[in-house]
C-alpha cells in the first residue's frame, strides 16, 4: 500500500477504475453487435489525435477525442456507401488513423510522450487529465445506463426495436460518438493499441459464464475493474507497461475460464 | 372495422408484386394469408406495419391511415427472422418479453413495476412461465416462438401480426404455436398471419386471403375457402371442430 503515497499513483488507479468501468459497458454493445473491429478502428483514428495534437503542442486527450469521434462520423459516413459491408467502413478509417498517426508522429520531437499513448503510461496522467477522464468517463456511464433498454433491444433486434419506436439511428450514433469519447480518454493511461481488447476480452469472459444480458454487463465491469486493478499493481511494482499488463492478465483469465463455459 | 386495405398495389424495381390488393378485418378476426412464394404475402404486412412505403392505394387501421396511425403498442408484429437471432446472445426469456414493452414506455424510460407482472402474465398465457429465467438461445425452436409470441401481446395490442411463425419448427411444435393462436384469437386477440401451413392453421382462422401471382387477391370465411379448394381438408376440419 507504499505505492499509494505517491501522488501519480494514486491518480493511476482512480482513471485506471474508472476506465475499466466504461470499457466494458461500451464494449458489451459492440461485441453483442458483432462490431468489435470499431474498437481498433476508433482506437487508431484516437492515435492519429494524439499525434496531430503532439505536433500542433495542444492537449493530445482533447485532440484524440475530436479526431476519435470525427472518426465515428466517417464511419457512419463509410457505411453509407456500402450498407452490407459494415467492415468496410470501419477498415478505412482504421487505415486513415494509422496513415495519419504514422506521418504525425515521425514529425513529433518528444516521441516519448507519443509513445505513452501506443502503450499506456502511470507517470504520465497529469492531475488535468485526471480530471478530464473521471468527468467523461462519468458522462459515458450515465448515458450508458439512461441507454440500457434501448441499446439491449438494438444489439438483440435492430429492425424489431426500430419498429417499436426505438430511435436506431440516433442512438447507433450516439453510441458510436461515446466509443470514440471512452477509446479516446483511456489511451493515455491503458494505451491505444491494446484499448479495444479491454473492451472485448471482459465481455468475453462475461458470456462464457453469464446467465443474463444484465448479469453479463455486471459481470464483465467487475472482471475489467479487477483486470484493470491487477495489471496496475504488476505494473507499478515491475515498471511494465500498464496497457499491455492489463490485456494479459485479462487474457489468461480468459483462457483459464474457457472450460467452464456454461452450457 | 380494424383494417381496411384498399386498392394498394405494390412494386419493387424489378419486379411488380402486389396488385390492388382490397380487404378487410374486423375486431376479432383470425385472418390466414396464404399464397405461394413472391405474391407478396410479408410485403403485404410490411406495407400496413409501414416498414415499406405505400406506393398506391390506401390502408386504414381503425379509420386512421397507417401512416398516422399512432396508438403505442397497438400493433405487434412477429417477423420471420424472429427466431433467426443471434443464439449466444445472453438474454433471458424475462428481458427479450419485456423489451416488448418499450411502445409503451418509450425513450429513456425504466421498467416500472407493473411491467413485471405484465412480463409474467403473457409468459403464463402462452405457457413457458417456468422458463422465465433461461437463456432464450437454450430454448428449442417452438419454445422460442413463444417468448416471441409472448413478446408480442405483453403490450396488449390491438392486432398482432405474424409472418411464417412455424417456419424452421417441427411438427408437433406447429401444431400447439397454432393451437396458442387460435386460443388468443379466443381471448380477443386480432390475428393477422402469413402461412404456408395450411392445415394446421386453418382450424384456428375464420378468413382467409388468398394471394395469386396473375390473379387478383380474393378473400374468403375460412369454410368457403375449404369448400372451394380442399374439399377433402374441409370435411377433415368439420369433423375436428366438432371433436
Amino acid at each position: 500500500m507504499e505505492i499509494f503515497t505517491y501522488a501519480f499513483i494514486r491518480r493511476a488507479f482512480a482513471v485506471g477504475l474508472f476506465i475499466s468501468i466504461i470499457t466494458p459497458l461500451i464494449g458489451n454493445t459492440i461485441v453483442l453487435k458483432r462490431l468489435s473491429s470499431i474498437g481498433d478502428a476508433l482506437s487508431h483514428a484516437s492515435l492519429a489525435g494524439v499525434a496531430i495534437g503532439l505536433f500542433a503542442s495542444v492537449n493530445p486527450i482533447g485532440s484524440a477525442v475530436a479526431f476519435a469521434c470525427l472518426a465515428a462520423l466517417a464511419i457512419e459516413f463509410f457505411r453509407r456507401f456500402f450498407p452490407n459491408y459494415s467492415e468496410i467502413s470501419t477498415a478505412v478509417v482504421l487505415s486513415i488513423g494509422v496513415g495519419l498517426a504514422a506521418v504525425f508522429s515521425s514529425l513529433v520531437k518528444n516521441t516519448a510522450s507519443f509513445n505513452s499513448f501506443l502503450f499506456g503510461s502511470i507517470v504520465a496522467i497529469t492531475p488535468g487529465e485526471t480530471a478530464a477522464v473521471i468527468v467523461l468517463s462519468a458522462a459515458v456511464i450515465v448515458i450508458t445506463l439512461l441507454l440500457y433498454r434501448e441499446l439491449f433491444y438494438i444489439a438483440f433486434d435492430e429492425e424489431g426495436a426500430a419498429l417499436s419506436g426505438v430511435p436506431v439511428k440516433g442512438i447507433n450514433f450516439a453510441f458510436t460518438l461515446l466509443t470514440a469519447v471512452a477509446v479516446s480518454v483511456s489511451a493515455r493511461t491503458v494505451g491505444a493499441l491494446v484499448i479495444s481488447s479491454l473492451m472485448v476480452i471482459p465481455v468475453a469472459c462475461a458470456l462464457l459464464v453469464s446467465k443474463s444480458y444484465r448479469q453479463n454487463i455486471i459481470l464483465s465491469v467487475v472482471f475489467a475493474v479487477c483486470f484493470t486493478l491487477i495489471g496496475l499493481f504488476i505494473s507499478c511494482f515491475w515498471d511494465i507497461a500498464p496497457g499491455g499488463t492489463i490485456v494479459l492478465c485479462a487474457a489468461a483469465f480468459l483462457l483459464v475460464l474457457l472450460p467452464f463455459r456454461k452450457k | 372495422m380494424i383494417l381496411e386495405v384498399k386498392n394498394v398495389s405494390f412494386d419493387y424495381p424489378d419486379k411488380n408484386i402486389l396488385k390492388d390488393v382490397s380487404f378487410s378485418v374486423e375486431k376479432g378476426d383470425f385472418l390466414c394469408i396464404l399464397g405461394s412464394n413472391g405474391t407478396g404475402k410479408s410485403t403485404l404486412l410490411k406495407l400496413i406495419l409501414n416498414i415499406l412505403k405505400l406506393q398506391k392505394g390506401e390502408i386504414l387501421i381503425e379509420g386512421i391511415p397507417s401512416r398516422k396511425y399512432k396508438a403505442k403498442g397497438s400493433l405487434a408484429y412477429v417477423s420471420q427472422k424472429a427466431t433467426g437471432f443471434n443464439r449466444d446472445f445472453p438474454a433471458t426469456v424475462y428481458e427479450v418479453v419485456l423489451s416488448g414493452l418499450y411502445p409503451l414506455r418509450g425513450f429513456l424510460s425504466f421498467p416500472k413495476k407493473e411491467d413485471k407482472e405484465k412480463a409474467d402474465e403473457a409468459l403464463k398465457q402462452v405457457g413457458i412461465y417456468n422458463l422465465k429465467n433461461k437463456l432464450i438461445g437454450s430454448l428449442s425452436g417452438g419454445q422460442q416462438q413463444r417468448v416471441f409470441i409472448a413478446k408480442a401481446i405483453v403490450s396488449e395490442p390491438k392486432i398482432i401480426f405474424l409472418d411464417e411463425p412455424t417456419v424452421g419448427i417441427d411438427v408437433n411444435a406447429v401444431d400447439s404455436i397454432c393451437c396458442l393462436l387460435g386460443g388468443l384469437n379466443l381471448s380477443g386477440y386480432t390475428i393477422i398471419m402469413v402461412t404456408h401451413d395450411l392445415s394446421s392453421v386453418l382450424h384456428h382462422s375464420n378468413k382467409v386471403l388468398l394471394l395469386s401471382e396473375n390473379e387478383p387477391c380474393r378473400i374468403y370465411k375460412t369454410e368457403e375457402f375449404l369448400k372451394q379448394n380442399y374439399s377433402e381438408h374441409y370435411h377433415h376440419n368439420n369433423h375436428h371442430r366438432e371433436v
